[in-house]
């Protein structure tokens, strides 16, 4: 991105921030005065302070909804160009995502109220096929006549083709209580330190040991410390899918957060997780393929 | 007498405890056992895919190594007295599988001399069909090793070793692996 691509993004920002923050203030004051005002002049004002309601309210909400296309034009626009940088090829729409039957099929992640999934990505590095995509789970929670939502995951889920082949599937999830409701056998590896970090199920004993080596094993407790206990493995129909909750909305431009070529790094880094998936895990390994 | 009631009933209910304690952990141990069992069959399957695999690989050898008669018979010695994998003692098993190791190594070092069979198609594949056959060997082994470090486990430590002691459960042995494959597999034609 050169510095006329970044000053015109910056300008078209500045003025839907502007104009949130004018939603907002309208939004504000008619309710600071509500309850003066309204009160005091028997209903006299209400009609204005009103509009000021439903006008900052829809200011507001138009400059947001504005800022989200900024955010899909830009990613469209410009993202797509650093992901080709990194990824040759490689497929890319922010509107798209990866579909919830594949992801609660997956196993990977369990199923909750809403679903939500964009900034779908597909290609292929190093001979190994990928997919990656943001994904957020909402849990709808009613207590008496308030409902809530929850965010119960938000981040990013890989699908990465894998190196060996197997028929059975496996789970490797952090510890938890509800853990046995999956209906997997829990599978316990000679590793005491990864059976204390790291939970594995699956319905075939030999080929979770098959897929498991001790060196693989490593590999994923290291991934597991990077990522403080916010990953999650499963290994099903040949595939790894490894889902990470960040709690980022990965691409997104923030609205009223400082706009630089630094924030260009992060998604660089964020994008150079897949090549640190493959190389980390070996995936590009062709010791176990048939050519 | 009237006043043994209470005793009674504790005494039935502790009877109780230690029958269903007796019973769940006799249950465990057979459970343990079986597992063994199933992953030991693991290992005869794996064992009898390289017995395979090392007979394929002796036939492409062959055609190649012609000067080599003298180190392909000794590989052909060593395949020869493995007999009948599943029909094998536990002992027979883990020393076909240091056979099979000595074998191969044999193997490796004839393959070093002829770079044409090194590059031909059907020793590639099944280069690729015994370094996926030694990760299943090794899964094996480990499943198998894990599930009698469980077992020997409930067999030597109190209170389970009780009932192991009642009921004649003895200590498994463990299935030895050399140095070199605890690693990762990482062979070198």
């Amino acid at each position: 991105m050169d510095d006329k691509d970044l000053q015109y993004f910056l300008t078209r920002k500045k003025k839907l921030e502007n104009q949130a923050i004018f939603g907002y203030i309208m939004l504000g004051i008619s309710f600071i005065l509500w309850v003066p005002l309204g009160a005091a002049t028997y209903g006299g004002a209400v009609p204005i302070l009103l509009a000021g309601f439903i006008g900052g309210g829809l200011i507001a909400g138009y400059a947001s909804k504005k800022f989200k296309d900024l955010s899909h034009e830009f990613k469209s626009k410009y993202l797509i160009k650093e992901i080709e940088q990194i990824y040759p090829g490689c497929e890319y729409d922010p509107r798209k995502g990866f579909s919830s039957e594949e992801v609660y099929g997956a196993k990977i992640l369990k199923r909750q109220d809403r679903y939500y999934s964009e900034d779908y990505m597909k290609g292929v590095y190093e001979g190994v096929a990928f997919e990656a995509a943001d994904v957020t789970l909402e849990d709808v929670r009613h207590s008496g006549k308030h409902t809530h939502v929850v965010t119960v995951f938000q981040g990013r889920v890989y699908k990465f083709q894998f190196n060996k082949k197997f028929k059975s599937n496996i789970l490797i999830n952090q510890p938890s209580f509800f853990d046995g409701l999956l209906g997997w056998k829990r599978v316990k590896t000679e590793s005491v330190e990864f059976n204390k970090e790291l939970s594995v199920f699956s319905d075939n004993e030999h080929e979770a040991f098959y897929i498991l080596t001790p060196h693989f094993m490593e590999k994923l407790l290291e991934l597991d410390r990077k990522y403080h206990n916010r990953i999650t493995f499963s290994f099903i129909n040949n595939l790894l899918y490894i889902a990470i909750d960040t709690r980022v909305d990965t691409f997104d431009l923030k609205m009223f957060r400082h706009f630089d070529e630094s924030i260009i790094d992060d998604y660089r880094k964020q994008l150079n997780d897949i090549k640190d998936f493959i190389h980390h895990l070996n995936l590009n390994n062709t010791l176990f393929i048939e050519k | 007498m009237e006043n043994l009631g209470p005793v009674l009933v504790i005494l039935a209910i502790i009877l109780l405890i230690l029958v269903v304690w007796f019973i769940a952990g006799y249950n465990t141990l057979q459970s343990l056992k079986i597992k063994i069992n199933e992953a030991e069959s693991g290992i005869d399957v794996a064992l009898t895919k390289r017995y395979d695999l090392l007979t394929k690989m002796i036939e492409v050898v062959k055609g190649y190594a012609k000067h080599e008669k003298e180190t392909l018979e000794e590989v052909i010695k060593l395949r020869n007295a493995i007999h009948d994998v599943d029909k094998s003692t536990f002992e027979q098993k883990q020393e076909y599988a240091k056979q099979m190791d000595q074998a191969f190594k044999t193997i490796n070092v004839i393959v070093e001399q002829y770079p044409e069979l090194k590059a031909s198609e059907n020793f590639k594949q099944l280069q690729l069909a015994i370094i996926d056959c030694e990760e299943h060997l090794q899964a094996a082994r480990r499943v198998y090793n894990a599930n009698v470090s469980e077992y020997n486990h409930k067999v030597q430590l109190f209170p389970s070793n009780i009932i192991a002691g009642v009921f004649k459960f003895k200590m498994r042995e463990f299935f030895e692996s050399e140095e070199y494959k605890r690693k990762d597999v990482e062979i070198k034609f």
